[in-house]
């Protein structure tokens, strides 16, 4: 009778393994690969935020794979991003592009800044999708692979300027020293618009060459004209700018108009007092910054120790976040027209807040994603960047549209 | 424009024009003796600033002590390169431009991959501000002026009085008729790159505090320094390159605070253009020659 119940225990066993097992086998289909292209200029000027960004990417996407990648039509996933370097230049661009394309066979590339610009000239033809960081309008106008989910010079300025006038009644006459780049010519062409929106007088703008140091005589053309804010950008060159004008009896405010690393911050804000340079940024580590953003500011310096620089390492993770969730909804990892489709038809929840798509009256696309604009003040006395207000894409964009409609 | 605008024109291109003669002196020293141009000059400059950034942000120097050892640190450098690469290049131009290049190359390359991406800064020494009939600039700025002053009267004292400042004069005038009368070509070629490389350092360290430091930054020094020495006359040391460097600070202050910083450059080559037109040998051009 033992004997008779121990074989009747074997078969039941047996038979239970025949029929999970191979309907467990063929269920779990093998891992594949999600892959993502990654055209950074981890040499050349941006290298610092580039490759902070590169190493937050990888932990984030180490940590999405851990938890066993994504299931996109049944089929699971892991990401692998694929890193090919720029130099920061746009025929470096179009080289890496072209090889994440024919070689990798990517369907998505993340692209930092300007060299972006050169991507498309390879994506477009290929239908891949292009992530792009450049507020210039060719990077969206009539691109339909083109996306941009990043905070524009224009709605950065908006936002920044909206908040002056209404907070800082003082500041009456703007102008404008920036770097002689595709940012500072944009800006002196917005800012006269903006600035007669706001109710305030540009009174001029200077563009300076990358290699300027002494700003004496540029300042001496300027402060005559009494200005009560400088717009200027976030680099080296402002940075000394900024002191010099201080130097020169400067009493007035600045304001940064793009993302910057915090070196940048520091050496602009620690020369002026605090509160008098604002910008649209956020400390991502402070409690004032999206809580998904908060978490990986610390897992990055849980491994690689302070000194990341600011949001812009974490901007890409809008993208990264935005290509998990479509392509799960759309459904493939290949269509890149549906999985553009579903991209722009939606409203998603990514690190740095609810996006959705605009932009068809002004590119002829509707590739550009609006997220709120952080308006911030540095506190040199502190080291701190204070979160002043946050302003809602949606009361950006319309001014936006007023302003600077259709190309 | 009011007679406080146009001297703060002035001061702001006096302040640059000086600084700008410790390069520039270096560099027309080279040239007088060596009679080659050494586009390296500039990268003496650059590794003068973070020599004295090393010494005195990482090391703990005192910020002075820091530029005289900078000094003795980039002479000796200097004498190296007089020694190893102009020496054999000497009056020969084309094969010591393509030898200046590339060292120059090197040593930027050197400091990027040594120091990495990011610029760095000399902590200021001096502090505030120093307002001169209703024109301010900081105190700093003062002080390297009168510090560059120091250094350049030096420099020329030495020249004119001390013997061996009178055997470099004596080679720049006729090296030949030197060499008969006994005076070394190597020694004169290593003591000019002794002052050349430590003036350059001393004006890297003096301005490392007022701007910041990147491994390109000898290279715009550079470009102004040769500016000024062909105003004033290539390898005319005193008056020549005195009144370059300062005709170059006060062009371009002039020009960019009166017509703006994007064709100030334009318009500072234009006008040396013109007055090479009319004298082509540059102001003080006829020294070199006689």
């Amino acid at each position: 009778m033992k004997k008779f119940g121990l074989t009747l225990m074997v078969l039941a066993v047996s038979l239970a393994l025949m029929t999970v097992v191979p309907f467990a086998m063929a269920k779990e289909k093998p891992v594949k690969y999600l892959k993502i292209g990654c055209n950074y200029g981890l040499t050349g000027v941006v290298a610092p935020a580039c490759i902070a960004s590169k190493r937050s990417l990888e932990l984030e996407v180490e940590r999405i794979n851990k938890k066993g990648g994504i299931v996109v039509g049944g089929q699971r996933y892991h990401i692998k991003l694929l890193f090919e370097d720029n130099g920061y230049t746009s025929e470096g661009s179009v080289a890496a592009a072209t090889k994440l394309i024919d070689r990798e066979n990517v369907k998505f590339i993340f692209n930092i800044g300007t060299p972006g610009l050169a991507q498309t000239s390879v994506t477009e033809p290929a239908k891949v999708l292009s992530f792009l960081s450049s507020s210039a309008d060719q990077a969206l106008l009539n691109k339909k692979y083109s996306i941009r989910v990043y905070p524009l010079v224009q709605m950065n300025d908006i936002a920044l300027l909206e908040y002056i006038s209404k907070n800082i009644p003082e500041v009456k006459r703007v102008c404008l020293l920036f770097k002689n780049d595709s940012s500072g010519i944009l800006n002196s062409q917005i800012l006269p618009k903006l600035c007669a929106h706001y109710g305030m007088e540009f009174i001029g703008d200077e563009l300076y060459s990358l290699t300027e140091t002494d700003f004496y005589p540029l300042l001496a053309r300027m402060l005559p004209r009494k200005p009560d804010l400088i717009v200027t950008d976030v680099g080296t060159g402002a940075a000394l700018m900024a002191k010099q004008a201080i130097e020169k009896g400067y009493k007035g405010f600045f304001m940064g108009t793009t993302l910057g690393a915090d070196i940048a911050w520091n050496k602009i804000g620690d020369k002026v007092p605090d509160g008098r340079f604002l910008g649209p940024v956020v400390d991502p580590g402070s409690k004032a910054a999206p809580r998904e953003i908060r978490e990986m500011t610390k897992r990055y310096e849980e491994k690689y120790g302070k000194g990341a620089p600011l949001d812009i390492a974490y901007l890409y993770h809008n993208y990264l976040m935005l290509v998990v969730q479509a392509v799960k909804k759309a459904g493939t990892v290949d269509d890149t027209d549906k999985i553009r489709d579903v991209m722009v038809k939606n409203t998603w929840d990514l690190p740095w807040g609810k996006t959705r798509f605009v932009g068809k009256e002004v590119w002829g696309v509707d590739g550009q994603g609006i997220m709120p604009v952080f308006v911030s003040a540095w506190i040199g006395s502190k080291k701190k960047i204070k979160l002043l207000k946050v302003i809602p894409a949606e009361d950006v964009y319309p001014t936006f549209l007023k302003l600077f409609g259709k190309k | 424009m009011n007679a406080q605008d146009i001297l703060a024109m002035v001061i702001n291109g006096l302040s640059s024009g000086l600084t700008l003669m410790l390069v520039a002196l270096g560099l027309t020293l080279v040239f007088g003796i060596l009679h080659i141009i050494n586009l390296a000059h500039g990268e003496l400059y650059m590794l003068g600033a973070y020599c004295v950034w090393w010494l005195s942000e990482l090391m703990g120097f005192n910020y002075w002590f820091a530029i005289v050892l900078a000094m003795i640190l980039i002479a000796f450098l200097g004498v190296l390169m007089e020694r190893y690469l102009f020496r054999r290049f000497r009056a020969i131009m084309v094969p010591s431009l393509v030898v200046s290049i590339g060292l120059m190359l090197f040593l930027q390359s050197s400091i990027l991959l040594g120091t990495g991406m990011g610029d760095k800064e000399i902590e200021p020494v001096f502090h505030g501000q120093v307002t001169f009939l209703g024109t301010s600039l900081s105190l700093g700025r003062v002080i390297i002026g009168a510090v560059a002053t120091v250094l350049v009267i030096a420099v020329i004292l030495f020249l004119k009085y001390a013997r061996p400042g009178q055997a470099i004069r004596a080679v720049a005038q006729d090296a030949e008729a030197s060499s008969l009368q006994g005076i070394s070509m190597n020694s004169v070629s290593r003591l000019t790159m002794i002052i050349g490389s430590a003036l350059a350092a001393a004006a890297g360290g003096l301005l490392g505090p007022v701007f910041h430091l990147d491994y390109m930054m000898g290279f715009p020094v550079l470009l102004k320094a040769l500016l000024a020495i062909v105003l004033g006359g290539m390898g005319s040391v005193v008056g020549g390159v005195i009144l370059g460097s300062l005709v170059i600070g006060l062009v371009h202050s002039f020009a960019t605070t009166l017509i703006g910083p994007e064709i100030a450059e334009i318009i500072l080559f234009l006008i040396i253009a013109f007055i090479l037109l009319i004298r082509p040998s540059g102001f003080f051009g006829m020294e070199l020659r006689t």
